[in-house]
């Protein structure tokens, strides 16, 4: 009876190979390929699963007494034997989490995924210095959604084409010129989410995006709280917009001063989060005194026909001493403000007169930014 | 969340019922909109017209069982409601998730024949997160796994592919590149370390291709579990990590020899590999040690040598050209060149 009444409390072995590959691409790949040795049944199962998940952060074990380099050699070569062995053509999802300087290794892995036509790219490094991406990687066919994080040089060849690619994610990247997110995205003819988290001195001045079919855009822009070079030049971070079917953008820009967008005639929803000079001020004669004709104010007359518009304190900020001169937000149903701290009441009233359609005032008290 | 295929017309005040058999022959009744959640009952309903019948009910799949169906159909009672916030729906799926690993898996079965794919998401994580972190026999004991396999099994994580020429060859290269990349660190490293210790780039060859030790444990492992007790000292070596010079004299000696004892896992092979978590088996498995017969350890690195092994995998390497595709050749050999490489062909792998 021993060993039968065992099989039959052995309920999960019974599930089909697929279900239980299923199972394991929720694992990250080392406790997937741990499962190899648990029994007779989940041998090779590992060896099938689509998604590769490899973060040497389960390596890098504090508590453990191995040494640093010999724990990353160990990584390295756990990432090679997998790819080696692994008998999945078409990878869903490749994703790695790196921060040794080894930047061949890399390069080879990527090439393997690209090769095995990953649908899925999620590179997150953190080393020293740039690593640049294989010239097969921009023009991959397979490529739906790109994840690029941290350190990564992006050197745009001539000739990108992404037919796939529908997500793009590019964080803490350092490009070459200012051509470099337009000449990405002139090859990305389904792109429809684009997110940039940009680091200062990352070479770009003018961060230009122009793309037919983008929906969602997303632009983080921080200070690093280091010493700005920028500040002796005279050139200015820009941001120019230019997607006639946008319906979701999102601004969290302190750092730059010009925001030129073109018609949005499909937007629904804009986020803005951004920090204003109060050099923008200026005589008025309409109001017979001082009127605020910023960027922003500019921003917001190209964005007027958007349905919902939440705004932070930050954006407003400036503005407390004289009321702004608003466009009507005609198609707007919903306004949200979100404050830390104190909320300056002085032009709601003007957002209000400016918003005939308004059916939602939403004002939040928040502790932390949202992302 | 349900694409529920609205061609179905509802009778505005009554809710319609679907009829429904499982696998043990008993008919229920159910409403149709929460039936209708799941696709596989959706395609009977529309494309069939099964269903609105005693007579004609739906016979579901094998797997799901009534116990099972009142599980799936609770499930669909609630996530079919339009109106419900991500925030209930989570809440929803934390508390349902909750039972014995045994319905869990039965659940998982049920959904996937139903083609319920949120709900196969749903408990394949919870399945998943019972595994993750934990020791195989703590796995073990949590899914009743038999444990079938036999040590040299558990040493071997995949199958035997020496057979293979490409794979031998293509370790052969990798191996060289590696060599490559660590006489490029040494150059940058002041010291200059022994060379004879480290075999690690071939182990970690070996460790895939040759598989477990040929020598099971009750023949002549004495040898090398002695080597065994010795690196696991010598495990904080940290001198031979950069000094890694292959020797592919070693490599190709072990290659031809099959089995060589590869030692995976020290700590495996001596019974603590039950106890040891499963992350540190996972870096053992995989991590190159030195284990090789006495008889090849005491080579230093001759050049002569070398320059045969080169010649041998350069031969190699033309063989590779008319086998495989230039694209893999590119990438093993990790050339820089920026040729554009067209299209995207996929990598042949026959299994």
């Amino acid at each position: 009876m021993g060993s039968e009444y065992e099989e039959s409390r052995d309920i999960i072995s019974n599930l089909p190979d697929e279900l239980l590959c299923h199972i394991l691409s929720f694992l990250p790949t080392k406790f997937a390929v741990g499962t190899s040795i648990l029994s007779k049944r989940w041998r090779y199962l590992w060896a099938s699963v689509p998604i590769l998940d490899f973060d040497d952060e389960l390596w890098l074990n504090p508590s453990t007494l191995v040494e640093l380099e010999e724990r990353i050699i160990m990584f390295q070569n756990f990432v090679d034997g997998v790819l080696r062995h692994s008998e999945v053509s078409c990878i869903k999802k490749f994703r790695l989490g790196y921060r040794d300087n080894n930047l061949d290794s890399v390069y080879s892995w990527i090439c393997i995924a690209l090769e095995r036509r990953v649908q899925e790219l999620d590179l997150h490094l953190l080393i020293d210095w740039g690593v640049e991406l294989p010239p097969m990687f921009f023009i991959c066919k397979t490529l739906v959604v790109v994840k690029l994080s941290c350190a990564l040089f992006l050197d745009i060849p001539t000739t990108v084409w992404l037919p796939s690619l529908k997500a793009l994610h590019l964080k803490s990247v350092e490009y070459s010129d200012d051509d470099s997110i337009q000449k990405l995205l002139s090859g990305c003819p389904v792109l429809e989410e684009l997110v940039i988290e940009r680091e200062e001195r990352d070479n770009q001045w003018v961060v230009n995006v122009s793309n037919p079919s983008l929906k969602i855009l997303r632009i983080f822009f921080f200070t690093d709280g280091f010493a700005h070079p920028y500040e002796q030049e005279d050139q200015d971070y820009k941001v120019v917009v230019d997607a006639p079917n946008l319906e979701y953008l999102s601004i969290t820009d302190y750092l730059s001063k010009d925001y030129f967008v073109k018609d949005l005639p499909s937007l629904v929803k804009a986020f803005i989060d951004v920090e204003q000079d109060s050099e923008e001020f200026e005589e008025s004669p309409h109001n017979g005194g001082i009127s605020y004709h910023g960027p922003i104010y500019e921003l917001l007359g190209r964005i007027s026909n958007v349905k919902c518009l939440s705004l932070t304190g930050v954006t407003l900020d400036v503005s407390f001493l004289c009321p702004p001169i608003l466009p009507t937000f005609h198609n707007m149903t919903c306004l949200e403000f979100l404050f830390i701290g104190g909320f300056n009441w002085d032009f709601l009233p003007n957002f209000l007169h400016s918003s005939p359609n308004l059916e939602a005032l939403v004002i939040e008290t928040v502790c932390k930014y949202p992302m | 969340m349900a694409e529920v295929d609205t061609a179905v017309i509802k009778p505005e005040m009554m809710k319609s019922y679907i009829w429904l058999q499982t696998a043990d022959g008993s008919i229920q009744e159910v409403e149709q909109e929460v039936a209708m959640f799941c696709p596989l009952i959706c395609d009977e309903i529309i494309q069939r017209g099964m269903g609105s019948s005693k007579n004609n009910a739906i016979t579901l799949p094998q797997r799901v069982n009534p116990v099972m169906l009142s599980l799936v159909l609770d499930y669909c009672r609630f996530h079919q409601v339009i109106g419900r916030s991500n925030k209930e729906r989570k809440s929803f799926d934390e508390k349902f998730i909750r039972m014995d690993t045994k319905r869990l898996c039965e659940l998982t079965s049920a959904a996937d024949s139903l083609q319920l794919k949120p709900l196969v998401d749903l408990t394949s994580r919870a399945l998943a997160r019972m595994i993750e972190g934990k020791t195989p026999e703590e796995i073990r004991e949590t899914f009743h796994l038999p444990d079938d396999l036999t040590e040299e099994e558990k040493l071997e994580p995949l199958k035997n592919i020496t057979d293979d020429p490409r794979i031998r060859l293509l370790n052969r290269l990798y191996a060289r590149k590696r060599k490559e990349l660590k006489e490029r660190e040494r150059l940058k490293n002041v010291e200059v370390e022994e060379e004879c210790v480290d075999y690690r780039s071939v182990d970690d060859l070996l460790s895939f291709i040759n598989g477990g030790n040929e020598d099971s444990k009750g023949v002549g492992t004495s040898k090398n579990k002695k080597k065994n007790r010795r690196r696991k000292d010598q495990q904080k070596n940290t001198s031979s990590n950069h000094a890694i010079e292959t020797t592919h004299k070693k490599e190709s000696n072990c290659l031809k020899s099959v089995h060589h004892d590869v030692e995976i896992n020290n700590n495996l092979q001596s019974s603590p590999s039950e106890r040891s978590k499963l992350q540190d088996i996972q870096d053992d498995m995989f991590s190159p040690q030195a284990n090789f017969e006495d008889g090849d350890i005491d080579d230093e690195f001759d050049p002569a040598i070398q320059e045969k092994i080169d010649r041998e995998v350069e031969d190699f390497e033309r063989i590779l050209n008319s086998d495989w595709p230039e694209r893999m050749q590119e990438i093993l050999s990790l050339g820089r060149e920026r040729k554009p490489i067209n299209g995207n062909g996929s990598l042949s792998r026959d299994g």
